[in-house]
């Protein structure tokens, strides 16, 4: 009857420490496969998890998209027209990067901390090939500003709801010309300026179905694929054709 | 209804571009243009990036080409012989055009190199045939002009490699049509157009064809060249939708036989000022495109090595 007891009221009691040591932070996405198919208009997911209040409060999440060379031109007058005149090379920017934060980022943690996750577009690491002398953060700000307008850079601050302090989710929005490839989907939990926990969620974005076969057969039959287009173009136009005679 | 674009990489209205293809498809079977020098342009403006849009654009114009030289074969106005021979230099002169626009797309100029392109050819064109055809027009107006000849000769027919071109009556220098075949083949791998806005008229004032075959024979010869650009901007650089093409065509090839309908009851003097016009209005859009301030002065584009 003792033992009974006792084990008992220790299993109680250690429930709700596996939760304070074991995981303070859990987070899952509502898909872990973004299939662009014929019919892609562009995906909302959703970003959900819980937290351990007594462990942290603030939650942030970083989506990164698969890392490509860019090329930043800029156009300056010459004679009567505008032409591209300069161009910077950045390497190894993110294709899509998303950031969301349960409170504005200055009250979560400090530049510095934020700035060494590389979290917000002021903390983001776009390194140059070239060495520009003059407006160098034109450069880089024209890059951000390029890819915000896609709607493939996206910062929301305090967009992140945190419900009883338990749960918490955010909805995130793909454009359909979201890269394909693999994503990382990083949610932090802040404590008082400082990382408690960091959640890693996998997410793959895919073309699927027709679509993708004739991508890759595109990019790998190149020749043949051209041969098939102009033949579709040329039965098309003679069947258009042969039906206007009928009518 | 949307749908999205496998090479393009992005979702488009299908109506739309059924109707823009529908739209430009018209004009194709009225002038025996292909059509491309208006498309290419709008497709770029709904966001479709102008490598793509280029190759796709070709694609399409082989269709509406087919269907509006098959209407026009039938009734006879096709000249065979001098088709071919601008065909080879079209051959000739498309793969040049995809090889620099390859080089132009490196250097991140090819879509000024473009719109040039386009400023020039059709600013020239343009008003030298609106200034023609409504000379033209206006002769025709008075009582009794002097009866005129089958067609004047210049300098440039007696050139060496005379051929016989019997449905065109004409004893001219190959060597006249085969050049005309090479520009409008770099232009056409270039620009994504069929060429016709360049040969009508040089078929017209250069080579001095009777106008009734020169549309049936210009849209013959767009479909090969075109044909040539489809393949090598698809082997080369995989800018060719084909999704994007069949939406487009499938317009297209409806527009064009309606246009050729329509292309018979117009008089020749009548059609060549209305595509003047036009011509010229496409013009002076880009060049206030190319001279106004823009939107954003930096563009970002992928970078490959």
């Amino acid at each position: 009857m003792f033992w009974r007891v006792s084990t008992t009221i220790l299993v109680i009691f250690l429930l709700p420490l596996r939760i304070v040591y074991g995981q303070p932070l859990v987070a899952d996405l509502s898909q872990h496969l973004i299939g662009v198919n014929a019919g892609f208009t562009g995906a909302e997911l959703l970003l959900f998890g819980a937290l351990d209040s007594s462990k942290g409060n603030d939650v942030v999440v970083v989506i990164r998209g698969p890392v490509s060379d860019r090329l930043v031109r800029k156009k300056s007058r010459v004679g009567f027209v505008w032409a591209n005149t300069k161009e910077v090379r950045f390497l190894e920017v993110p294709s899509f990067y998303y950031v969301a934060t349960s409170k504005p980022m200055a009250q979560i943690a400090s530049r510095k901390v934020l700035d060494s996750l590389q979290i917000g577009f002021s903390g983001l690491v776009l390194k140059q090939e070239t060495s520009v002398f003059a407006d160098r953060k034109g450069y880089r700000d024209g890059l951000i500003r390029n890819l915000r307008t896609d709607k493939l850079y996206h910062e929301g601050q305090g967009t992140i709801k945190i419900m009883k302090d338990k749960l918490f989710r955010v909805g995130v929005t793909f454009p359909s010309n979201v890269p394909t490839g693999t994503f990382s989907v990083t949610t932090y939990l802040f404590d008082q300026g400082r990382v408690v926990n960091v959640q890693v969620t996998p997410l793959e974005v895919s073309k699927v179905g027709m679509e993708a076969r004739l991508y890759e057969f595109a990019h790998k039959y190149s020749a043949l694929y051209g041969i098939g287009a102009i033949i579709v173009a040329l039965l098309s136009g003679w069947l258009a054709g042969a039906i206007f005679r009928k009518i | 209804m949307q749908i999205y674009l496998p090479i393009a990489e992005l979702s488009v209205n299908v109506f739309l571009f059924l109707s823009m293809g529908a739209g430009v498809g018209f004009l194709s079977g009225l002038f025996g243009v292909g059509g491309g020098f208006l498309m290419t342009p709008l497709l770029i403006f709904t966001g479709i990036s102008p490598a793509v849009a280029v190759g796709t654009e070709a694609n399409q114009i082989v269709a509406s080409s087919v269907s509006g030289a098959l209407a026009h074969w039938r009734r006879g106005n096709v000249d065979f012989k001098m088709g071919v021979v601008l065909i080879i230099g079209g051959f000739v002169g498309s793969s040049v055009g995809v090889l620099l626009f390859g080089f132009f797309r490196n250097l991140g100029q090819v879509d000024l190199v473009i719109k040039l392109c386009y400023v020039v050819f059709l600013g020239v064109i343009g008003l030298v045939m609106f200034v023609e055809s409504i000379g033209t027009m206006r002769r025709n107006g008075k009582r009794g002009g002097k009866p005129r000849k089958l067609h004047q000769h210049i300098w440039l027919h007696g050139l060496p490699f005379k051929m016989r071109f019997r449905r065109s009556k004409l004893y001219i220098s190959a060597l006249l049509p085969l050049g005309i075949g090479i520009i409008v083949g770099i232009l056409a791998a270039l620009m994504g157009v069929g060429g016709g806005f360049i040969m009508i008229p040089a078929m017209i004032y250069l080579l001095g064809m009777p106008t009734s075959v020169v549309i049936g024979t210009s849209l013959f010869q767009i479909i090969f060249v075109t044909a040539n650009v489809t393949f090598l901007q698809a082997w080369h650089h995989q800018t060719v939708d084909i999704v994007l093409a069949l939406l487009l065509l499938i317009g297209g090839v409806v527009g064009a036989q309606i246009g050729t309908r329509a292309s018979t009851m117009l008089q020749g003097e009548q059609l060549r000022t209305l595509l003047a016009v036009i011509v010229i209005a496409v013009c002076g859009k880009l060049v206030f495109d190319l001279v106004s301030v823009p939107t954003d002065l930096f563009s970002v584009a992928v970078g490959v090595r």
